[in-house]
């Protein structure tokens, strides 16, 4: 065992590679971003379909929420990147294919956004109501009472929990290897096809998203905290 | 001088599904006048307040503001711009936490009414002052007493120049000790001349301050006129049962 | 679209095969996640020289996303530790060893949640700590945190997806591989992720079924 244990703990091979697979934990972050910026807004939009005054619109949030939150990352990238294309293909007349990027970009965000619809939809229900009747006694329109009012509030009680939601966003894009995206999963299986060497590169993939992740989440939460505080003492 | 009372109630009916609240209120407030509201809890008070500035829409009846028939507007739009010359100032204050005091009374004059940044902050620090709390223009409602807060939603309310102005039971979530500070300033809006619609327990208040008092009970009104009549020699039992209970 | 029939209904077979895999290695992984969660936080709670060390394994296994430990574990640790031996194990385990991070917090909010009166109740009729706490504080724990059980497994419901790439036959293993046969994707894999979601719905409704009969019998919140 200890001579695994060595080898696993070697991890030159990861260090000289470091270049190579450094722009594919680049290509994490690009996924991650996108991801993130479609999901929040399409979170953002079924949750304020989902506390509309009609019902059929209500429905229409709730269905887009509980078809995305409970997909599967995998199954959703798979057929975003397969099956989509074909579909949108038949409905103009044209072959179409996606680049992965483009695949993954939209799976994860879909499947994200059905979690911050729900994490955006318990921050609206939870502003008590007489702050937005004050509003509206001042004549503040309905778009004025959200963006002033509501928004502004919901952010800074669910941010704990979005900042919970965005690292498991940036988890979920280790899955995007698996689509040909070369992020840095993809290419630390290409480098161990290469030195066939799995040990210190799969413990070196293992560490570095630790220490990214555990580094960013705690900074991001402390940060977080201050601002909170900041206004509800 | 207009003769057109700055808000007309008529024979005003509202029910939450099979409970009937209001069942045919009608008084007029003429310009400049204090009228206030008392009357038991469930007596429909709040709920006609609240029609007034359309929070709830009445089953039947109609309403008045300066002339424009409050109960009939369709549009968000149309109600807005009507609520615009109304004040409310709510039990619960309903400060908006994630901004100052003085964000608080800018934000209706600058993103309702459009006024520009200076003239809105300008307007605001005058109705802080009136409250007496220019000095607490800059922290956040939570560090403020409870009698504090009331007295910057009021100024939030007067902010806007509304035609009248509403109150909900302003002191009735108030600590005994802060309510005088929020009657004072309610004394002085009178003195001033503002159009007020005061639904209270505060009896003395009601008494002392106003042109005008309802006695409510059961969704109708059951005793109206000065307040030495309602106060003094009321004609109605159930009034006279009630300000019994009251004025202990 | 006549191709239902052919490739998704006749292949039923071999999508229930796999179906039958992913349950199975689910709830393997859940019960190995409960007993797993549950003694990192007991020992984090009160073995104080290990401390440390639960500590930090529950943030590794938080902070890791589920790929990278799949990968790890399935390739790595037969060489350091001659085990796990099969892909099947293999999928289990690192699915385990993921909620078990999230389960161990979960289960210290929990016993953090029991009043400290209760224990104290307990100490006063003449009950040991470790009677107290099998009898007082853990039944309360278990409830409390059940809502929060099932919701973990469906996270390890739709992870198990990816034992696929470690070639466990599960349900999209089986799904991808008739793809691979029959070349046309759109049914097939359509109906895979309506299964999928349909399963992890269900479970999540369970879910919520349970914590309100929780709330509402014992007045208890879920954490």
């Amino acid at each position: 065992m200890s001579a695994g244990l060595r080898e696993a703990l070697n991890l030159s091979v990861f260090w000289e590679y470091r270049e190579v697979l450094l722009k594919g934990l680049a290509f994490n972050f690009y996924v991650f971003a996108c991801a993130a910026a479609a999901a929040l807004t399409l979170g953002l939009g079924a949750a304020l379909l989902r506390v509309n005054r009609w019902r059929p619109v209500r429905w229409a949030g709730t269905l887009h929420v509980e078809i995305f939150r409970n997909a599967p990352d995998y199954v959703m990238v798979v057929w975003v990147h397969f099956v989509l294309p074909l579909l949108l293909g038949f409905a103009i007349g044209r072959r179409l294919e996606f680049p992965p990027f483009l695949s993954a970009v939209i799976a994860l965000g879909l499947v994200y956004s059905g979690y911050f619809a729900e994490t955006f939809r318990a921050g609206i229900q939870s502003i008590p109501v007489g702050q937005i009747e004050a509003g509206r006694a001042c004549g503040m329109s309905e778009r004025l009472v959200l963006w002033r009012i509501i928004l502004p509030q919901v952010v800074r009680r669910m941010l704990p929990e979005a900042v919970n939601q965005f690292v498991s966003l940036f988890k979920a894009t280790t899955i995007v290897s698996l689509i040909a995206v070369p992020d840095l999963m993809y290419r630390v299986s290409m480098v161990t096809q290469q030195e066939m060497r799995p040990l210190p590169l799969y413990t070196g993939a293992a560490l570095t998203y630790f220490a990214i992740i555990f580094l960013a989440a705690s900074l991001v939460r402390a940060a977080a905290e201050r601002w909170r505080q900041k206004v509800y003492a | 001088m207009s003769s057109i009372p700055a808000i007309r109630v008529v024979d005003v009916h509202k029910s939450f599904g099979p409970l009937a609240v209001l069942k045919g209120v009608s008084f007029d407030v003429p310009r400049g006048a204090v009228v206030s509201m008392i009357g038991a809890s469930g007596s429909g008070k709040s709920t006609l307040l609240r029609c007034i500035n359309r929070l709830e829409t009445p089953s039947a009846g109609e309403i008045y503001i300066d002339g424009a028939p409050m109960h009939s507007l369709r549009s968000i739009a149309e109600i807005n711009r009507v609520r615009r010359d109304l004040g409310m100032v709510f039990q619960q204050f309903n400060l908006w936490p994630h901004m100052t005091v003085l964000g608080n009374v800018v934000e209706a004059p600058r993103r309702v009414r459009g006024l520009e940044r200076s003239e809105a902050g300008e307007l605001a620090l005058e109705c802080l002052r009136r409250v007496h709390l220019l000095d607490k223009a800059d922290e956040y409602p939570a560090r403020l007493s409870g009698g504090q807060q009331q007295r910057v939603a009021i100024a939030r309310a007067l902010a806007m120049q509304p035609k009248a102005m509403l109150f909900d039971e302003a002191t009735s979530s108030l600590d005994p000790e802060l309510t005088d500070e929020v009657l004072a300033v309610m004394r002085d809006l009178a003195r001033d001349g503002t159009t007020m619609i005061v639904v209270t327990h505060e009896m003395r208040f009601a008494r002392e301050v106003s042109d005008r008092v309802l006695f409510l009970h059961n969704g109708l009104i059951e005793e109206a006129g000065a307040p030495e009549e309602v106060f003094g020699a009321p004609r109605s039992e159930r009034c006279r049962q009630f300000l019994s209970k009251y004025l202990q | 679209m006549g191709n239902w029939e052919r490739l998704v209904w006749n292949q039923r077979h071999l999508l229930l095969d796999g179906l039958a895999v992913t349950v199975e290695i689910c709830l393997i992984a859940f019960a190995a996640a409960i007993v797993g969660g549950l003694l990192l936080c007991l020992v984090r709670l009160y073995v104080r020289p290990l401390r440390p060390v639960a500590s930090a394994l529950i943030e590794f296994f938080r902070a890791t996303p589920i790929f990278v430990q799949l990968l790890w574990v399935n390739y790595v640790w037969p060489e350091l530790f001659g085990w796990p031996g099969s892909f099947f194990t293999a999928g289990w385990v690192a699915l385990a060893l993921q909620s078990s991070g999230y389960l161990a917090e979960t289960f210290r909010a929990g016993i953090e949640a029991v009043p400290r009166g209760q224990r104290e109740a307990g100490l006063s009729a003449g009950m040991s700590h470790a009677l107290a706490f099998r009898r007082i504080v853990l039944p309360q724990v278990l409830l409390m945190v059940a809502p929060s059980l099932v919701n973990q497994f469906t996270v390890i419901v739709k992870s198990s997806t990816l034992v696929s790439v470690i070639t466990v036959q599960d349900l999209m293993f089986q799904s991808q591989k008739i793809v691979h046969t029959w070349l046309d994707p759109i049914e097939i894999l359509t109906a895979t992720a309506a299964i999928y979601i349909l399963v992890v719905f269900a479970v999540s409704a369970l879910g919520k079924a349970l914590a309100d009969v929780l709330r509402r019998r014992y007045g208890l919140a879920a954490s």
